[in-house]
């Protein structure tokens, strides 16, 4: 399988988990066998869908061997969409976590283990541009970098696809940057139409598709909920992600991939 | 922008480098063109608080144990020192000539073509160096350093006419301390048994 997802951003608050939870929700509900890894060892997956840091085995359970694989990969309601979440850990170990993610390849040997079972890999990393961004840059095959439309986000961008940039020269030569995604974006505000002004004009590989800042989010994660899941009339946020999601199968398959099923089809008879 | 100035934060990088990364763009960057590219320096942790290692230190039975032993029975022959500055230097090579540049002794592995005839130049190159030398200031030894060799002559004058060579080929650097002793031991032995 050759759809592993990161989604990095050096700044926080740019919509990571935000992105990652909606996109493999969209996938998921497009039958594709997804798996959503939480790597953000603040366990941001967990907190968005409204679980304590306690509550869910993950990861962290995982490489303590307090948990074998299979159980920490928790199934949804969602057949099609799978999470590893964070694990139980306790905010003091963060340290040592975060070392045991990145030493002898323990995320790169579980997903080679699991892989095979999924149709895409998306992993939701923390802020900054650390041992485990650097480690999930290692193991993707794509990324996509969140940009926050404010103008301190697009200052450092550069960081992020300089880090990019290196660990694709360096580490891992497959890794190809899908897009920037704009998100919170407020066009009727001039800082950030200005930012999206200058990314469109200057910058490649921007989505098409951008996520605004919308109440939406805030309404979802107060349910702890993906948008689509909320109740009431589909939100045009939501419509969003799935244009997103399409997109990021073109651009996939531009690049020679495919997520799940080709879109290749028999001629068929009209009259 | 309004802000366009600001955009010389990284803006003109990191907009280069999304066009780096992409690899089926067509988009061309409206942003004007910037030289100046911004230069890393290495990141390498230096512990500030931390104080460097000091050196070891050595005591006066450091520096004796780090002087080989002479044999206590002292040397019956040339060769029989010539082998003991060998191993104590741990040589390719130790051999001695005398004033007319004759290998009278060596030990280890043989000069190889390059450094064919290093006795008769060694003795040679004494013998020019001890013309700018005054009596009381006698020439004792040249150190010849090469890119992987290092050619030692250890010079004992028996009389004004006639004088013995120790030479000595190493891999590495010698260190003073033993300089220094073979340097003696070869003054005071040479003479008595050449």
């Amino acid at each position: 399988m050759k759809n592993k997802i990161a989604i990095i951003s050096t700044k926080g608050g740019t919509g990571k988990t935000t992105s990652a939870l909606n996109l493999a929700v969209v996938f998921a509900e497009r039958g594709r066998s997804v798996l959503l890894v939480d790597l953000d060892p603040q366990g941001a997956i967990g907190h968005s869908l409204a679980k304590g840091d306690t509550e869910w085995v993950g990861l962290a359970d995982y490489l303590m061997g307090r948990a074998p694989l299979e159980t920490a990969i928790i199934a949804t309601k969602l057949s099609t969409l799978s999470i590893l979440p964070r694990g139980k850990l306790d905010p003091v170990d963060i340290v040592q976590y975060e070392m045991a993610l990145q030493s002898v390849d323990s995320i790169a040997k579980i997903i080679e283990a699991v892989d095979a079972d999924f149709d895409c890999i998306f992993f939701d990393t923390p802020s900054g541009l650390g041992l485990v961004t650097r480690t999930a840059l290692k193991i993707a095959d794509f990324v996509i970098l969140p940009l926050q439309a404010e103008p301190l986000a697009l200052r450092s961008i550069g960081q992020t696809l300089r880090v990019i940039d290196h660990v694709k020269t360096n580490e891992n030569e497959s890794l190809e940057l899908l897009g920037i995604l704009a998100t919170m974006v407020q066009l009727g505000e001039e800082a950030s139409f200005n930012v999206m002004s200058t990314v469109w004009s200057g910058f490649a590989t921007v989505f098409e598709t951008v996520i605004p800042r919308a109440q939406v989010f805030s309404a979802a994660s107060e349910a702890g909920l993906p948008i689509a899941f909320l109740g009431g009339r589909i939100p045009p946020e939501a419509r969003r992600f799935e244009a997103l999601a399409t997109e990021i199968e073109d651009r996939i398959a531009l690049l020679g991939g495919c997520i799940g099923e080709t879109d290749e089809r028999p001629q068929r008879e009209l009259v | 922008m309004k802000g366009r100035k600001e955009s010389s934060f990284d803006i003109h990088l990191a907009s280069n480098l999304s066009h780096k990364l992409c690899k089926k763009t067509k988009v061309k960057s409206t942003l004007e063109p910037q030289n100046a590219t911004p230069v890393y320096p290495p990141f390498i942790f230096r512990p500030t608080q931390e104080k460097p290692p000091s050196e070891p230190q050595v005591t006066e039975e450091d520096k004796l144990q780090a002087i080989p032993k002479r044999p206590e029975s002292g040397f019956s022959s040339i060769d029989s020192f010539v082998r003991w500055c060998h191993e104590a230097i741990n040589a390719e090579s130790t051999f001695v000539v005398d004033s007319q540049g004759f290998v009278i002794s060596n030990c280890g592995a043989l000069p190889d073509e390059h450094s064919e005839g290093v006795g008769a130049e060694l003795s040679y190159a004494l013998e020019q160096l001890n013309r700018i030398s005054d009596k009381e200031n006698r020439l004792l030894c040249v150190n010849l350093d090469y890119d992987k060799q290092h050619i030692y002559g250890f010079q004992v004058a028996e009389s004004d006419e006639e004088h013995f060579i120790l030479g000595v080929v190493t891999r590495t650097p010698l260190e003073h301390r033993l300089k220094e002793a073979i340097m003696r031991t070869t003054a005071e032995v040479l003479p008595a048994i050449g």
